[in-house]
């Protein structure tokens, strides 16, 4: 009888605690879906194979690299449709894009592995194919610091940093990584970068020096494809395998993760780019599902 | 109470007393002893211990075993540490029976089913046979070269493949018959299969055009970056201007992962057998065909499926979720379920493919599909039923 009391203190106890510490008694998973980025109720045909996200903070604007649709889909901070720019029909299987002060647009183009710049006004799109000491660059990845740009190249794995006119890429070497990347971002004036051959994460300047090397558990994430820092100093990781979002501390040591593979809500099928926008929102690619899903904490 | 504690005691003494006698003499009262004592016997068996694996009287398990597969022989082998770095596919699937006998073999080590090893190796692997055999491998000596369990290097090597070939191989020699090559000797399995050939020196069946000339088309240049291949094979350059390009971050040339630029077994100087090339990458992918239990029966035939060299469709499939599975299963997407363009998946309005329903590498459902067919599937769309 002593015993059966004893159980049920317990029991209570640990629901008073639950109330008390949410965190710590349950799953510590503090995202929650908000809204997806799609298509398909505005008549024009749903996002196909959407590849990246690139936000405009002061615009309060998501552009979607619609890789599929060879077209760009900007969205209102609400993920009302606002525009489908295709630049006349020019574009040719885009990957990534980045926006200039001046207003044009950055464009990875996949179909003729170039970086190309696209002026809106006139709809001209420049193609320029990129070379460093002679041997032919692969642009995969872009992203931008003011109007200095930043493209991962995919046969190297290495990054370039080059200026609105191209006059002259610059490699950012990380001396003691010695590793290929498959995704970076930056984040006050150094290079987070992801490895998979690695399995981990590197953080160096944009002189080479190296911060700070965090392992990936590769049981755990089986095929890292895309990374985010918060402002906690947490990484995600988006496992592309398994559609789910792995939360690192800096030590490499995994604080929780989340979602799984699948296609309905809060799924996600080969994600493909993972991103925070200026809001503190969590934004996931789908490219398997044609979306690209919002979460707020 | 005191007559209670002895009788209690005197029973336990008995009861255990009496399994014991069981191990020695009662199982082979029925089961013929000569069969399991002949040649190298197992530990349990030696000691006539039976029920150290197998229980006299029921259990979950075929052989009224305690465990199953690798758990019963962890019970005493420590099988944790066949399991680091790349581990032979049985060990992985907790097989160790496929290679070991349990009771009794007549080979000298290891309690192997085959008196040789390497008649126990060839019982998966192919004999190759080929004019000329690698000493070796033509003795049966598989383990000369490969661990049986598990190593740290690709294809279970002992050690990494150049230090292997020196380890018999003098060196000195190995400079002297290429005294012309200023470069530094390195990657002998590059050109040369370590099995066996029908060429002589064991080189490689199929030799790549330049590398019959000599090595200048492609050395003494500035660099050996892909243009070096693409030069030759430009039909590749298509493949690699797509969305989703194999090209890797490995090197700079990273043709070079997967074939080899001197010399190869087939056409198109694969490093090795199609699916161990691509395991190396993505072993989550195989290792969850592994622990499937309904799988795609063509899953090692990477290239049936998947554009290897580029594609413009995610998982570098030929084809969408459509195209990719028609092309063998000819008449789905007639008469089955609706797919194709007009077709759209209330989920994710993405049109409706045979990947909509099905993991085609592998899941724990009929038919590889990715629920439960029988309803949890159909109402992931089918709401209202």
């Amino acid at each position: 009888m002593e015993f059966k009391s004893l159980l049920r203190t317990i029991f209570y106890l640990l629901i008073f605690l639950s109330f008390i510490f949410p965190g710590n008694v349950f799953a510590k998973n503090p995202w929650q879906w908000r809204m997806s980025l799609r298509t398909d109720s505005g008549g024009a045909g749903a996002l196909y194979m959407p590849s990246a996200l690139y936000i405009d903070a002061e615009k309060e604007r998501y552009y979607v690299v619609d890789s599929g649709n060879n077209r760009l889909v900007s969205f209102d901070r609400n993920g009302k449709l606002l525009n489908m720019l295709s630049a006349g029909d020019a574009l040719n299987l885009p990957f990534d894009m980045a926006r200039e002060s001046s207003g044009a647009i950055w464009v990875v183009e996949k179909g003729r592995n170039s970086l190309s710049r696209v002026d809106l006004s006139s709809k001209k799109v420049v193609p320029y194919t990129l070379e460093y000491k002679g041997e032919k660059i692969f642009p995969h990845r872009l992203e931008q610091d003011g109007d200095v740009f930043y493209t991962l190249d995919k046969a190297t794995g290495k990054i370039f940093s080059f200026d609105n006119e191209i006059k002259a890429l610059r490699l950012l070497q990380c001396n003691d990584c010695k590793s290929p990347f498959i995704d970076f971002i930056l984040r006050d004036e150094t290079i987070w970068a992801l490895s998979q051959q690695r399995n981990a994460i590197f953080n160096f300047t944009k002189q080479g020096e190296m911060l700070a090397q965090v392992p990936i558990d590769s049981k755990t994430i089986k095929f890292p494809f895309s990374l985010e820092l918060d402002a906690a100093g947490l990484l995600y990781i988006l496992d592309r395998f398994n559609g789910s979002v792995v939360v690192l501390d800096q030590n490499g040591n995994e604080k929780y993760q989340f979602l799984t593979s699948g296609h309905v809500r809060g799924n996600l099928y080969y994600p493909i780019e993972l991103r925070f926008d200026p809001w503190g929102q969590l934004c996931i690619v789908d490219e398997g599902n044609g979306r690209v899903e919002i979460f707020s904490r | 109470m005191r007559h209670k504690i002895i009788v209690l005691i005197f029973g336990l003494f008995v009861i255990l007393g009496g399994a014991k006698m069981a191990d020695a003499n009662i199982c082979f009262s029925c089961h013929d002893k000569t069969n399991f004592t002949s040649g190298v016997i197992h530990a349990p068996v030696q000691t006539e211990k039976c029920s150290v694996c197998h229980n006299p009287h029921v259990a979950r398990f075929e052989g009224l075993l305690h465990k199953q597969d690798a758990n019963l022989c962890a019970q005493c082998h420590d099988t944790d540490a066949y399991q680091q770095g790349n581990v032979h596919q049985p060990i992985r699937q907790g097989q160790c029976l496929v290679c070991h006998a349990p009771h009794n073999s007549q080979s000298k080590k290891g309690l192997l089913r085959s008196k040789d090893v390497a008649d126990n190796c060839f019982t998966c692997h192919d004999k190759q046979e080929r004019k000329y055999t690698h000493k070796p491998f033509g003795n049966g000596e598989c383990n000369v070269c490969h661990q049986p369990h598990q190593s740290e290097y690709r294809q279970l090597l002992r050690n990494e493949s150049d230090k292997l070939c020196g380890s018999c191989h003098n060196q000195c020699k190995v400079k002297a018959k290429y005294a012309d090559f200023s470069g530094k000797i390195k990657n002998c399995i590059s050109c040369h299969n370590p099995h066996g050939s029908d060429n002589k020196s064991l080189v490689r069946d199929v030799m790549h055009e330049p590398f019959k000339k000599g090595c200048n088309d492609c050395h003494g240049k500035e660099s050996l970056d892909m243009d070096t291949c693409l030069k030759c094979h430009e039909t590749i350059t298509k493949h690699l201007n797509t969305t989703h390009s194999h090209i890797t971050q490995i090197d700079r040339n990273g043709c070079i992962i997967c074939h080899a630029p001197h010399a190869g077994d087939t056409k198109s100087l694969l490093k090795g057998k199609i699916e161990s090339i691509c395991r190396d990458c993505h072993t989550g992918t195989f290792e969850k065909y592994e622990e499937s239990i309904h799988r795609h029966k063509d899953f090692a035939a990477c290239t049936n499926c998947h554009d290897v060299h580029g594609s413009n469709q995610w998982a570098m499939l030929k084809g969408d979720g459509n195209k990719a599975c028609v092309s063998c299963h000819e008449t789905q997407g007639q008469f089955t379920h609706p797919v194709g363009d007009t077709i759209r998946d209330p989920r994710t309005k993405q049109i409706v493919s045979c990947v909509s329903c099905h993991y085609s590498h592998g899941t724990h459902f009929k038919f590889e599909l990715k629920y439960n067919g029988s309803r949890e599937l159909c109402i992931q769309c089918h709401r209202s039923y």
